[in-house]
Order: C-alpha cells, then structure tokens, then sequence
C-alpha cells in the first residue's frame, strides 16, 4: 500500500527535498542543480538501455541542447522558455533520426553509432562558426537570463517530471514490449513487437529529456563552445549514474546522481589534481559492473526478492539403484552416462539421460526434433554445462573442459557439420590434429584420411564453405577422425542430405567402426542410425524411454511404426537391455 | 602536381600506420568477440613507454619497441584473464562497460602522473625529410610505414603457418567446432588478446616518433581503429587493411582538397562510419557477423 | 569558566579580525593545455606579492589560488567559487578560453577584475563594465602591429598566408588578420586552418607552399606552435618571414624548437632585454626592465617571458591600487585604479577607454625577430634595435 502510494508522490518528494537543500545557499545550490539536470540524462541513458539500446553518446543530445540555450537567446533573441521547447524538439528529432537510421543495428553496432554520433555533432558545431560560434564559443544572451531562483525552479521541476515520465512508462504495457526487445530484439518481433517504432519512441523521447537537461546546464554555464556542450564527460555521467543507483530501475537514476554529485565533490576536494575525476568514474564504473552489476537499489531489490528457479543440479535424479552394479569397472564400458541433465537457462531439455557403450559398439540414439539430441551431444562435449555423471574408460569427464576431452580421445562430428567455411579442405584437416595426441602423426594420418575419402582428397585445396552438404559431411568427419579418438560420436550425420549420400556417409562410418572405434550416433532418421548400430536408445522427454539391440532391429526396420506409441518402461525391462515393442 | 604527389605520399604512410593501430582490435574483436575499449589506451602507454626513456636517458624508441611489445603482450592476456574471463558469458552490454571503465581508469592514470600537456620525442632521424624535389616523405612517418609493413606481414604470415595461428583463425570461425578440435578456447582468448594489445604498442610507438602526444590519444584511437575495423568488416583482417587504406585515403584527401579541410578530416569517420553502418553494416568484406 | 573562555576567544577573534588579510582571487591554468601560460601567472602574482612583502597598507594579502585546468567548465566553476567566497579582487585566468568561459559567472557579483589575456570576449561582453580592469593588448592590437611590421618590409601586394588554429584564438585572431592586412596593402592568398593538437600538419603546409607567400601568420599557440614550427622546418618550408604572437619570445617555445627558431617573428607586449624605464615614484614595484628581469630570475632561475610580465604587472597594478586605497575598500581601490599611471615592463600602466573598453591599458605591442637567439625589435621604428632579416 505504502510502495505504490510513495512512487507516484515520489516526483513531488524529490521536487520538495531538491528544494529544500538548495535553500541553504552557498554551495548546495550548485549542487542541488548540478543533481536536478543530472537526473534526466540519466534517467534518458536508463530508459534507452531498458529497450536494449545502449548508448556511449548521451552527450549528443544533452550537447543540443546545450547548444540552443546560447543559439536560440541569441540568434532570435528568444526567451528562456522558447529555448527550452527548440531543446525538446531538437533533442526529440536527433533521437528520431538516430533510431530511424540505425534501425538495423544492435548492440555494440549501435553504440558505436551513439558514439559517432556525439563526436561528429562536435566536429560539426565546431567547423560552422556561423551558426554556432564555432570554437571561440557563444555566449547565452545575458539580457534574456532567467533570475537564478526561475532556473533552478525549472531545472528541479523538470528532474521531477522526467521521474514521473519514468514512473508512467514502468507501470505502462509498453514497458512490456521494451524488455522483451532488450532480452532478444528477434523474438520480441515474433511476438509481434514492431522494434523500430519503439526504438523510435523511446529514442525520440530520451533524446527530448537529455536535450531539455543540456539546455538548462547552458543557461547555468553562460558560455558555449563545441568542446563543452558535446563533452563525453556527459556521457560517462549518464551511465555512471544509473549503474551506480540501480540500472532498469526507476529510482535508480536519482539515486545515482545524487552520488555522482557527491562523488565528484569529494573528488575535487580531496584529490584536486586533473585526472582524478574521470579516474574516480572509471573505477566505478568498472567495479560496479563486475561486482555489483544491479547497483545500489538494484542490490537491495535483489536481497528482498527470491531467487528465479534454476536447474539444480543437486536435485538431479540420483542414479537409479538398478544401474549400481559398477559397469564402468569392466574394461569393456567405454562411455557410461547416468543421471545426465543439461538444458539452456531456466529450460530443461535432459532430465536424467543414462546409457552406456561398450568398446568397440556403435551404439545409436534416436529421437524426433526437441527430443534433446544436440543438447546431449554438447553436453558430452562440455559445449555446455551439465548435470549427473560421465565416465570415459573409467575417468570422470564432466568437470574437465572441452579440450580435455578431446585430447582423451572424445571426438564430435558436429550437427550441421560446422566446418571452418573459409579455411580449405586441409586446412580444416590438419586443424583437427590439434590436439596433442595427434599432432606429431598428423600428415600420416592426413594420408590415411584422404584415402579413406577421395573426394576429400581432390578437393583439399578448396575453401570448404563452397563444397556440397555431402561433402562437408565428409570432411566433417575425417575431420573427427583426425584427432586419432578411441570415441567418436556423429550427431546427426544424415541431417539435409540425399538418400545416396547418406549411404556412402553411413559406409564410411562402418569403416571407421570397423577399425575398433566405439561410436554414437545421435540420429532423427532411425532407418541411416539403425542400419550400422550394434544397439539403440530412444530419447524422449528428456529421457531414454526404450532401448534395443540388433535382435530389435531387424524387427524395427521392417515395421517402423512399432518405434510410435512409446510409454515410460518399467525397470524391470529396463534391466534386461531388450524391450518387446 | 606538387600537391597531388605530396597528397599520395601522406594518404598511404597514413594508411600503413593506421593499420596497425587497428589490426589487434579487428583480431581481438573477431576471435573473442569483446570490444576491447581499452585499445586506445594500450596505444597510449606505449607511447609514452617510448618517450619517457627517450625523454630520460635518450633510448631511441626503435630500441624500446621489442621490450615494449612483449611487455603489451603480457599486459593483455593478463587484461583477459583476470577481468574478461568471467565476463564472456554477460551480456555484451556489461562487457562494453567493464572495458570502457578500464580504458577510463587507464587514462586517467596517465593524466595523474603526466599531465594532460602534449610532450614531444622525436629522434633526430625522424625529423628529417627525404627530399624528392617537388615533394617530400617524412623520414618519421616512413620508418613507421615499414614497421607497420613488417609487423602486418608477420601476423599474417603466423596466422596463417603456424598452429597457434590457425588455432585462432578457427576460433574467429566458430567457437564450439574449435573446441571440438581440441583447442584451448581459454587460453587461445588469451593468446590473441595479448597479440592485440602488443600490435597496438607497436603503433604508439610509432605514434610517439612522429607526433605530440597526451593521454588523451587513446580515445582518438580507439574511435579510429573501430572506425576502420567497422569499415572493413568485422572478422577479416584483410578488410581491416582496405578500411585503414580507405579511412587514410579519405581523411588526407579532405585535408587537402577541401577548404578548411583540416578542420573537417575528423568529421571523416564518423561519416563514412555512418553511412557503412546504414547501407552496408558487414563492412567492405565481413561477414555478416552480429555481435 | 565557559564565560572566560568565550571572552577569551571573542577577544581573540576581533584580534584576528584586525589583521583578516585581504583576499585576493588568482584562477589560473596549473594544469592542462595550458599549463605554461597558468604557470607564469603563478609566478608574476608570486614575484608581485615578494615586492609588497606580502602588505598592503599594512594589512597581509592573502592570494587564493585555484587551479582551472585549463578546462573551460572548471574555469566558471572557479569563478563562481571565487565569488561565492565573497572574493572582491580577482586577476587572472590566463588563457582565452578559461576567461572567456569565466565572464557569466563573473557577472554575478562584479568584483574587481583586472584581467590580461588578448581575447576579444571581454571587450564585446564586459568592456564597458566599470570593474573590469583589462591590462593587455587585445587580439587585434596585436595583428594590426604584425600587418604594420609587415607593410613596413614587404612591397604592397606581397602575398601573405595565413595558418590559424580551430580554436578561441585562433578564430578570433583570424578576424583582426584579415582586417588589417588587407588595410595594409598586403594580400591574404591562403588561409589555413589546423586542429589544435593534431600533429598531421603535412596538408596545411603543401597548400602554403604552392601558394608561395612571401610571409606567414601563424595563429596557433603553445604546443600546437611547437609542432607546427618544428614540421615547417621538416617541410623545408620556403617562406621569408614566419609570423607568430608572444610565444616566440617564450623560452619553452625557443627551447622546444632549437634552430628552427631564427628568423621568427614575434609580438608582444613584453620583450626580453627592451629598455623599459621603471616607474620613478614606486621603482621598488617597477624597477627598469633589467633589473626587473635580474629580480625575476634570481627567484625563478630563468628569464622571464611576456605572460610572466603581464600577470606580473596585473597582479602588481592591483597591490598598488590597494595600497593607496589603504586596503580592502573597493570602491577607494577602483578609483586608485583609474587615475593611476605608472611606467611597467610593458610600458605605461595607464587605464583609459580605447574602443569598447573603459579601462584599457597596454594596447601597443613591440615586433620582433629572432636573430641569433636574441630578440631585435623590428616595430615599431622608434622602438626598433634593428632591421628584419629574410629566413634563407
């Protein structure tokens, strides 16, 4: 009750408090205003990088506006009031332009576009000396200035409508619209989110405030040149502020100004040398981000809500009993998963995946799109994180990185082949003897590649980008087999490729296995895994939900639509490695 | 023809110098994917790293340059390590900011202990001229351009012989088919940050042969150098080369044929990093990378 | 007890009222671009305060400095402190930006500001103000001395080039150039501009070169007018006579540039081993110039160059206004201010109304030329030591 009540009020307590403290004279009105034209930069800076644009130029707009206290008093001898609506209207107009024109960049390609933008308006204003003044600098008309209490009045009534403009958009549905566009700009488009107009909107609107805010500072300051009004140091006080205070957070912003007020007085008091301002700045910017991302409010908010639900991994699925008896101690297991849980975010796709591959097998896992399949494949690989166990030849592999597993002799023929399209045939080949293991043998068994695939061979120095799905499959592969690995798993070799194809792939594979390579096959296309797998699995609801060997088989390839109509198997079957269909 | 000759000669020893400034920001970018703001910064440094043994006991900055670069080159895999590590999963956001603090920070050091003034160390070799009559290479600048040649041709040739190279080439390709190759993607991060940091020494070093330097000199070239790597095309280095050649080209030609041009070369960048960002925001050759 | 003591402090405090010290403001640029015109005002107000023996009228002077960094932002917000301290005499800032971004600030208590510095700001937004006390030539004074030296060696018409910094200077001094001399007789064929701090001048100096004047004006200041200097002399540049302001006569600025420098052409209000008289009234303040010069190096340990005599004289002209005054009365200290006159390093310490200013003194700088590391006054004739020579 007391929460939504105080945030509407909360414009006017800030009006009354700001007020208050610049009453006592002397140097809290400096700093009492310095606070209130602070406020909308940053609030600006905060509400743009909420729709997940971020911008390293604020000083841009706030410059405009800067700019147009002196231009407008002087050029047409217009008022205090007149000059702060051109301000608006400027600023709201650049940061139109800018959406419209950057509309398909993101990230750090329109940063730098914010950036470019500061600085060229800074080259700009200073090479027409006719209409700005250029470098000599303007002055604001001294006739039409406003009485210092109007100014300050202002400059605090406007830090209090630009809060209450926050306060509107944060309890607006659009605020909706401008989180999903901050999370993922393409998504928020299937959704139905149309990102330019909003980018516009909020650019638009941002670029007023900032601008409105620049205009006051001019009036403050008296004199205007190119190097003051755009001067990055605006910038850096636009994000410093709201990152210090609580980023996406509504009082945020003015909590941070506040503190970076503070914090550059101090500044100057105790460490009165140049230089230590901006150190100052860029020290907490620097550790606010890395150790306190969330800011001062945003850490507190932090502590008062309960943490999102996450994978635990603590509360994966303990080994089933049944699977005690210790496989992974015979010398034939080479690849035993149990419990595997893997996801992406607060998305679970394996839930407790458990199976096992003796040497020498080739084993293959089926399961239709969703199932899981690449997520197990990047799972094993350490691609991403993952819970429950896995043990190679009898050593754990979940804690060690990537790298590691492969110079133990894991290799991963990836989905979509993912060769290096602009590096040649060989190229790739010999990248796949990176690792140790197989460095020193590497042009021996380029040999052995190239004769086990003749068109690889042909086409070595090709850039592999430009050769047929086939083909990169191939190299796919002799790319695996290049790390000389005692295991390599193909996660879904069949994808996009002709039938014909398939099969010489699926040739090729046997031979491999035939040369005492155990292999897993992760496959959507059950006739290619199941007609060179010793055994099979099926994956399903992030789970294996049946299994089978050749005897199996033969009865699945006759009559696929015995694989349909999967339920959960009872342990028993389980146990005993064969499932009835 | 005076003008047009002295015009050719000042775009292309601009454009070699130019690109090595910003070859190590293109590789950092393309391999880890982190705008590295501290760049400029790292220019900066070795700038002054050459002048101050200049200044003090008269140490040509030629001699200073190899200390100077495997000095960078431990100062930006430490860089990597210790503050970027963690931060590769954040958001790009986070990681923009963390660096740009740093370069901040990085700055103001140097405004601290040396003060905001320009100081000036030019070896007396780099203040000759070789005079062809109706124009003229400044000794300065050439010895940068080569440097730059050689130091350019070196990366390249590492790049693209050695396995540590090609281990980098590929982690710019694809992150996770490296990793299934075996590649330490950790330490390869580290590897080609600190390649970046010592190639932007470099070329302060250069820098402080031939011109005044502040601290501020990292901001300008850090914009420069995501000027061309934006012009060029993020992930390829050759395009790197083309946008330096481009951005020198097009900054010397305002200079010399525009009135005032001096005034406006600056205003260059930012345009032609405008206009590439709307039409065409891969670059002359990127690919189409989103970052 | 508690009643002692507050007697005893009310006693001490109305002792120490009796010898408050009289504050005296003094902005100037101890950091930053420029750093060497702050730092010789440091000097001359320090080398001032050493002749009173830090009294005036009896009463100790208190100068509180404060550091603008040479920062156009910094420099209004150490004018407004000033003010807010309720600071009645101010001299300095040094440099056109830092006062020109000081004057609104200034404005809003008007206390008495005897201001050196050439830019033309004062004169246009201030000069008529009453406490305003401006002891330096302007910007144009300077260019009409410089287009007068030049007409005085060169044939009408000669062509003249121009190279002038993008900033308050130099855009300022820009203005003056092409007014008088274009009034001298002399044609302008180049202007060229230049970024304050860019060190790729290459482009400006060709397209001097092919217009091939017999002088050039360089209106760039401090580091910007070492590096040009020292490229135009990698350039080989093959201009007769090369022009710049007071910074010639600066010992950073011949240090800096070694053999590069002779031939230059300065102007200044101040020259180096001129033979300025010394007041004859107050010749502990204003000895002759010699002398002066012996007493600045003597505490320095170097000689001193124009912006050194300048704050000097301001500083030196604002004690003596005190003094008469019989200390801190402003309106007493600004009439002493205005019927003074007084023979300085820079000449006759007068204030009248010259153009927009109501108190102007020192509009008539001396040209110079460097001539085997020695300063020869070349304008204007009755204060000349000898002939302009061409560079070679």
């Amino acid at each position: 009750m007391i929460k939504p009540l105080l945030s509407w009020f909360g414009p006017l307590l800030l009006a009354v408090l700001l007020a208050a403290i610049a009453s006592t004279g002397g140097r809290a009105t400096d700093w009492v205003f310095q606070v209130a034209v602070i406020i909308p930069l940053a609030i600006s800076w905060n509400v743009m990088s909420g729709a997940g644009l971020l911008s390293l130029g604020q000083s841009a707009f706030w410059g405009i506006g800067y700019f147009a206290s002196a231009i407008v008093s002087h050029a047409s001898h217009g008022s205090f009031g007149e000059s702060l609506l051109v301000s608006l209207a400027a600023g709201a107009l650049t940061g139109i332009a800018l959406a419209i024109l950057t509309g398909r960049l993101r990230g750090v390609f329109f940063a730098i576009a914010t950036l470019a933008l500061s600085e060229g308006l800074r080259v700009v204003a200073t090479m027409l000396p006719d209409f700005t003044g250029g470098a000599a600098g303007i002055y604001v008309n001294s006739a039409l200035m406003p009485a210092q209490s109007t100014l300050m009045a202002t400059a605090i009534g406007f830090a209090g409508v630009s809060l209450l403009a926050s306060l509107i958009l944060a309890r607006s549905p659009m605020q909706l619209a401008l989180r999903a566009m901050r999370d993922n700009e393409h998504a928020s488009q299937m959704l139905g989110i149309n990102p330019l107009f909003y980018r516009t909107l909020v650019a638009g609107g941002c670029g007023a405030m900032a601008a409105v805010g620049g205009c006051l500072a001019g009036w403050r300051g008296g004199y205007v040149t190119p190097e003051i009004a755009f001067d990055l140091n605006y910038a850096i006080l636009a994000q410093i502020a709201p990152i210090l205070g609580g980023i996406y957070t509504v009082p945020g912003p003015i909590l941070g100004a506040a503190a970076v007020v503070v914090l550059s007085e101090l500044t100057r008091l105790l460490l009165a040398q140049e230089g230590y301002g901006l150190l100052v700045y860029g020290l907490v910017l620097a550790l606010a981000i890395k150790y306190m991302p969330f800011g001062i409010y945003g850490s507190l908010l932090a502590r008062i809500r309960s943490k999102a639900a996450r994978i635990d991994q603590s509360h994966a699925p303990a080994a089933s009993p049944d699977w005690a008896d210790d496989r992974s101690a015979k010398s034939d297991v080479e690849l035993d998963v149990r419990g595997l849980s893997a996801g992406y975010g607060e998305a679970e796709v394996l839930r407790d995946v458990s199976f096992e591959l003796k040497r020498g097998e080739v084993i293959c896992l089926l399961g239709p799109n969703g199932a899981g399949k690449t997520t197990l494949t990047r799972a094993l690989m350490g691609l991403l994180p993952a819970g429950g166990t896995v043990t190679f030849q009898g050593q754990s592999m979940l804690d060690r990185p990537t790298h590691e597993r492969v110079n133990k002799g894991i290799a991963l023929v990836p989905e979509g082949r993912q060769v290096f399209p602009n590096l040649t045939v060989e190229d790739n080949l010999l990248l796949g003897a990176y690792a140790a293991r197989a460095r020193s043998a590497r042009l021996k068994k380029l040999d052995e590649i190239y004769a086990l695939f003749p068109r690889l061979s042909e086409r070595r120095a090709q850039q592999a980008g430009l050769m047929s799905g086939g083909e990169q499959q191939m190299l796919a592969l002799g790319r695996a087999m290049m790390s000389e690995p005692e295991l390599l798993i193909l996660d879904e070799p069949s994808l996009g490729l002709a039938p014909k194809i398939i099969v010489s792939v699926f040739d090729a594979v046997k031979k491999i296995a035939d040369t005492g390579i155990s292999i897993v096959i992760v496959e959507q296309n059950a006739f290619a895994g199941l007609s060179i797998a010793d055994r099979f699995y099926v994956l399903g609801r992030g789970r294996i939900v049946r299994s089978g060997d050749r005897s199996n088989i033969e009865g699945i390839l006759s009559d696929p639509n015995s694989l349909l109509g999967i339920s959960e198997p009872d342990q028993a079957t389980e146990k005993a490695g064969g499932c009835v269909a | 023809m005076t003008l047009y000759l002295q015009f050719l000669i000042d775009a292309i020893l601009l454009s070699g110098i130019y690109a090595l400034m910003s070859l190590g920001l293109s590789l950092s970018l393309g391999v880890t994917r982190i705008l590295n703001f501290t760049h400029g910064e790292a220019v900066m440094l070795a700038a002054y790293g050459a002048f101050w043994p200049f200044f003090l006991f008269g140490t040509d900055p030629l001699l200073a340059l190899p200390v100077i670069i495997v000095l960078a080159f431990l100062a930006g895999a430490g860089l990597f390590r210790f503050f970027l590590q963690d931060m590769i999963k954040v958001p790009h956001f986070n990681q923009i900011l963390l660096t740009f603090g740093i370069a901040l920070v990085l700055q103001n050091i140097a405004v601290i202990l040396w003060h905001g003034d320009l100081r000036s160390a030019t070896p007396d070799y780099a203040l000759e001229a070789i005079d062809l009559g109706v124009a003229f290479i400044p000794v300065g600048r050439l010895i940068g351009f080569g440097l730059a040649v050689v130091l350019s041709g070196a990366l390249f040739v590492w790049l693209r012989y050695t396995f540590a190279g090609r281990a980098v080439r590929a982690l710019a390709e694809h992150r996770d088919a490296a990793a299934l190759m075996g590649i330490d993607i950790l330490k390869t991060y580290r590897l080609s940050f600190g390649i970046s940091t010592a190639l932007a020494a470099a070329s302060g070093v250069i820098l402080s042969m031939i011109s005044p330097i502040s601290p501020f000199l990292g901001l300008s070239a850090l914009i420069k150098s995501i000027e061309i790597i934006v012009l060029g095309g993020i992930g390829s280095l050759v395009g790197t080369i083309l946008g330096a050649l481009i951005l020198g080209v097009a900054e010397t030609a305002v200079a010399y044929f525009v009135p005032d041009g001096s005034g406006w070369a600056p205003g260059v960048g930012f345009s032609l990093l405008f206009l590439i960002l709307i039409l065409r925001p891969r670059g002359v050759r990127g690919q189409a990378v989103e970052i | 007890m508690i009643s002692a003591a507050w007697l005893a402090v009310s006693v001490a405090g109305g002792a120490a009222r009796a010898e408050e010290p009289i504050k005296i403001g003094a902005a100037y640029e101890l950091s930053g671009h420029f750093v060497s015109f702050g730092a010789a005002g440091k000097r001359g107000v320090e080398l001032a305060l050493e002749a009173f023996h830090g009294k005036v009228a009896g009463k100790p002077v208190e100068v509180v400095f404060k550091d603008n960094r040479s920062d156009a932002q910094t420099a209004a917000s150490t004018m407004n402190e000033l003010i807010q301290d309720k600071i009645k005499y101010l001299v300095g800032p040094a440099s056109s930006v830092s006062i020109a971004a000081s004057i609104p600030a200034w404005r809003q208590a008007k206390p008495i500001w005897v201001a050196s510095g050439a830019t033309t700001a004062i004169e246009e937004q201030i000069g008529q103000e009453p406490n305003l006390y401006h002891i330096y030539p302007y910007t144009y004074d300077y260019q009409r001395a410089t287009a007068a030296a030049l007409k005085a060696i060169l044939p009408p018409g000669a062509p003249i080039a121009v190279i002038y910094a993008d900033d308050n200077y130099g855009r300022a001094s820009l203005k003056s150039v092409q007014k008088y001399v274009t009034e001298a007789g002399l044609k302008i064929v180049a202007e060229e501009l230049i970024r304050p701090g860019s060190s790729d001048l290459n482009p400006t100096l060709t397209k001097i070169r092919v217009a091939r004047p017999q002088a050039l004006i360089n209106l760039v200041q401090a580091a910007d007018l070492i590096t040009l200097t020292k490229q135009i002399q990698i350039a080989r540049l093959k201009v007769p006579y090369l022009v710049s302001g007071g910074d010639v006569g600066s010992p950073e600025w011949q240090q800096s540039v070694g053999d590069a420098q002779e031939g230059w052409i300065g102007v200044t209000p101040f020259a180096l081993g001129a033979k300025r008289i010394g007041d004859k009234k107050r010749a502990d303040i204003f000895p002759p110039q010699d002398e002066w010069e012996k007493r600045f190096e003597k505490k320095f340990g170097a000689p001193p160059n124009w912006n050194d005599a300048a704050h000097y004289t301001a500083a030196a002209m604002l004690l003596l206004a005190l003094d008469e005054a019989d200390g801190d009365n402003p309106e007493k200290v600004s009439a002493a201010l205005n019927s003074m006159d007084v023979q300085t390093p820079m000449g006759r310490g007068r204030f009248e109304k010259i153009n927009k200013t109501l108190h102007q003194s020192f509009s008539d700088p001396l040209v110079f030329q460097r001539q085997g590391g020695h300063n020869v006054v070349i304008y204007p004739k009755d204060a000349a030591t000898g002939p302009a020579k061409p560079r070679s």
